[in-house]
């Protein structure tokens, strides 16, 4: 059944695509868009701008302990679901070894529903894009999806070396790896307007995203 | 179905309607011209994004085969289904053999096209809508009636009653409390999912992946939770190269909504990789034809272009009055108006093509610049070939100096003659006719009568071809 439906589906496709009448293009278009070289500190302002924007809390640490004591600010006295230690970046994991002790922590080998109970999600990310203040985000081992998607409260640590500028560098940057099976771009909470139009937040995903930056 | 002009007269008649389609339309269209404004070399990207998915319909066929060989390299099995029936069919057939018995969905006008819902309930299968206006839009048993904002035409208070009625929750109407509900309600059901359906805003050749863009986050979910994911795509959703998607989400979410981006821009390619805890297990893609063949075959190929912003909704006049539900169909506006009698054929959607005033509003905000007034008139074209004569002026211009005050009502009333009048008069709506606003106020020279008449510019244009007929390049 299925074979022969492709089979049919293509063949009509042949045959249309000749047929159709489809304009031509305007002539003396570029091929592609070409990124402009960006100075780090313009990123980093960018990106704040942008976060503001969205209603992302940024907070910009100097060093790795102070990274790592905001988070543990944070996430006091709340259930986190986290991704595996040693993947959170600036030696994250180690730091807040002995503080997560006195806490619940879920992991992606949790249950999903264990999962769903947590307050705070806490994440890295692969990349931020400053341009639209999104985190790019890649499936992996120990860096479980959920972890950005079913806490209310999402926690991002960001790399300062990981600020790009636009989608079409990082993707130009990631060409040719695989990075398989699943990249997600997360810009600010999550968001309804469905609602006569009126912007309501969290709705399925985190309705609060804070951003952590180290230098 | 009721007659098209029955739908309209309903349409006309809902004050709350009225009020709410001004104010949303409006809003997004203001939106849209800040967001498009922002955008450096915002001609330019429309430019190329237009090249870019015009130019792969010219070997469509080619470019479905590599696609199919890529998602295949990524683990997902790729169906093929000449219509609607058959496409859910194949979905029930997954369903079945991978034991599932829940699924989830998020919005996708794919699968209202194929009126999947009605047949996995009928193969005994629970679905759940998941975006928040689509599951109001199920528990409610309507239609969404914008691609975008599916319950544009109800109120907080229409929604708070559906909600306490349908879900025994109780009443409220704010949007926030609404939202907390409907967070908690279908969280349970994520959870308990087993499938979850999507459809896919891009499938990107080169990469063999899917794109899917999601505001609120339950595209997320429902590709991460279930154990099995399913995306059904139209053949022609495609896109070159994760370049070409990148032009395309710069101005799919600013059209829309005017946001830079949608809050989650996924890329789906396959099942979880070794080593991963969450993902769906199997992945499944279903790429449909349903009519797309007929339309790539004719003069109505361009609207095969579309990437369904939902922005000519919001431009269009008549749209604002009538809003989605008079159109019939799975796709409203401009864009049903030549999709659904390309996808149906003309016969029973006749009336489509004249829904609009050609003021060409339409043509101005699409972000790949489709050209949606050339293409109405040459399905008007055929409707006239096909026996259905124009309606002549004479009528209207009697009694009702309002409607020819209103440009757009002017040349809907040319179309629609008597039977315009009618409804028009019965509704008593001349009276309370809101004021043109947004990009209308510009058209201060529309106020004059049209200058020709459909009549003469189909004499004009000459009475060949048909949308569905062959023509040669040059038509
Ligand atoms: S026709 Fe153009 S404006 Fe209308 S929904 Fe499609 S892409 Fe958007």
């Amino acid at each position: 059944m299925d074979k022969a439906s492709r089979t049919s589906i293509l063949a009509r496709v042949r045959q249309s695509q000749i047929r159709g009448f489809i304009p031509e293009s305007p002539e003396g278009l570029p091929d592609g868009l070409v990124a402009k070289k960006t100075d780090p500190a313009d990123l980093l302002f960018r990106l704040q701008e942008e976060f503001n924007l969205l209603g992302v809390k940024t907070f910009i640490e100097a060093s790795e302990e102070a990274v790592c004591d905001r988070v543990q600010k944070l996430i006091a006295g709340k259930s986190v679901l986290s991704w595996d230690l040693d993947q959170l970046p600036y030696g994250l994991g180690k730091g807040l070894e002995i503080s997560l002790q006195n806490q619940t922590v879920y992991y992606g080998r949790d249950s999903k529903e264990d999962q769903a109970k947590a307050e705070i999600g806490l994440t890295g990310c692969e990349a931020v894009l400053a341009e639209t203040g999104s985190l790019a985000m890649i499936s992996a081992t120990g860096k479980p999806r959920t972890a950005s998607l079913l806490p209310y409260v999402h926690v991002v640590v960001i790399r300062r070396s990981d600020i790009v500028m636009s989608m079409g560098e990082f993707l130009e940057k990631h060409k040719s790896r695989e990075w398989l099976p699943y990249l997600v771009f997360i810009t600010g909470p999550s968001r309804t307007a469905d609602i006569e139009l009126s912007l309501t937040l969290g709705v399925h995903g985190p309705g609060e995203v804070i951003a952590v930056i180290g230098s | 179905m009721s007659h098209f002009l029955d739908r309209v007269e309903t349409a006309l008649r809902d004050d709350h309607l009225q009020g709410a389609l001004h104010s949303a339309t409006e809003r997004l269209w203001s939106r849209r011209s800040a967001a498009l404004d922002g955008l450096e070399n915002s001609d330019t990207i429309r430019d190329m994004a237009r090249r870019s998915k015009l130019g792969l319909l010219r070997d469509l066929a080619g470019n479905l085969e590599t696609f199919e060989k890529n998602l295949i390299r990524n683990g997902i099995k790729v169906h093929w289904a000449q219509n609607g029936k058959e496409a859910n069919r194949i979905v029930v057939e997954i369903a079945r053999k991978s034991g599932c018995k829940r699924a989830v969905k998020s919005k996708s006008m794919v699968t209202e096209e194929t009126h999947l819902n009605h047949d996995l309930l009928e193969a005994g299968l629970d679905v759940l809508e998941t975006d928040l206006g689509e599951y109001i839009v199920q528990l409610a048993e309507t239609t969404p009636s914008h691609i975008i904002l599916p319950i544009i035409h109800m109120t907080r208070q229409d929604i708070g009653k559906i909600m306490h009625n349908r879900i025994s929750v109780p009443y409220t109407d704010s949007p926030e409390e609404l939202a907390k509900i409907a967070r908690v309600k279908l969280r349970e059901a994520f959870l308990s999912a087993d499938l979850g359906i999507t459809g896919a805003n891009f499938g990107v050749i080169d990469s063999g992946a899917i794109c899917l863009v999601s505001n609120e986050g339950n595209a997320r979910l429902v590709t991460t939770l279930p154990r099995v994911h399913v995306a059904i795509m139209g053949i022609e959703k495609l896109v070159p190269s994760l370049a070409d998607l990148d032009l395309m989400i710069k101005i799919l979410a600013r059209s829309a909504t005017g946001q830079k981006i949608t809050t989650y821009t996924s890329l789906v390619s396959g099942p979880r990789r070794p080593g991963e805890l969450d993902g769906p297990e199997e992945m499944h893609v279903v790429l449909l034809d349903n009519g797309r063949t007929n339309i790539l075959g004719g003069d109505l190929a361009e609207i095969l272009g579309c990437i369904r912003c939902g922005a000519c909704l919001n431009a269009c006049p008549v749209y604002k009055n009538i809003g989605g539900h008079a159109y019939g169909d799975t796709y409203p506006g401009p864009i049903g108006a030549i999709v659904t009698p390309g996808l149906r054929g003309l016969e029973n959607w006749k009336e489509l093509p004249d829904a609009s005033s050609l003021c060409g509003a339409c043509r101005e905000v699409c972000p790949v610049r489709l050209d949606i007034p050339r293409m109405l008139l040459k399905l008007r074209q055929t409707g006239v070939e096909e026996g259905r004569s124009p309606f002549t002026l004479k009528f209207i211009m009697k009694g009702f100096g309002m409607v020819v005050s209103r440009p757009w009502l002017y040349r809907l009333s040319a179309r629609w003659g008597g039977r315009l009048a009618r409804v028009v008069a019965k509704a008593g709506w001349i009276h309370k006719l809101p004021g043109l606003g947004g990009g209308w106020t510009r058209s201060r020279e529309m106020r004059a009568p049209v200058a020709k008449s459909f009549q003469d510019l189909w004499k004009e244009r000459g009475s060949t071809g048909s949308p569905t007929g062959g023509r040669g390049k040059n038509g």
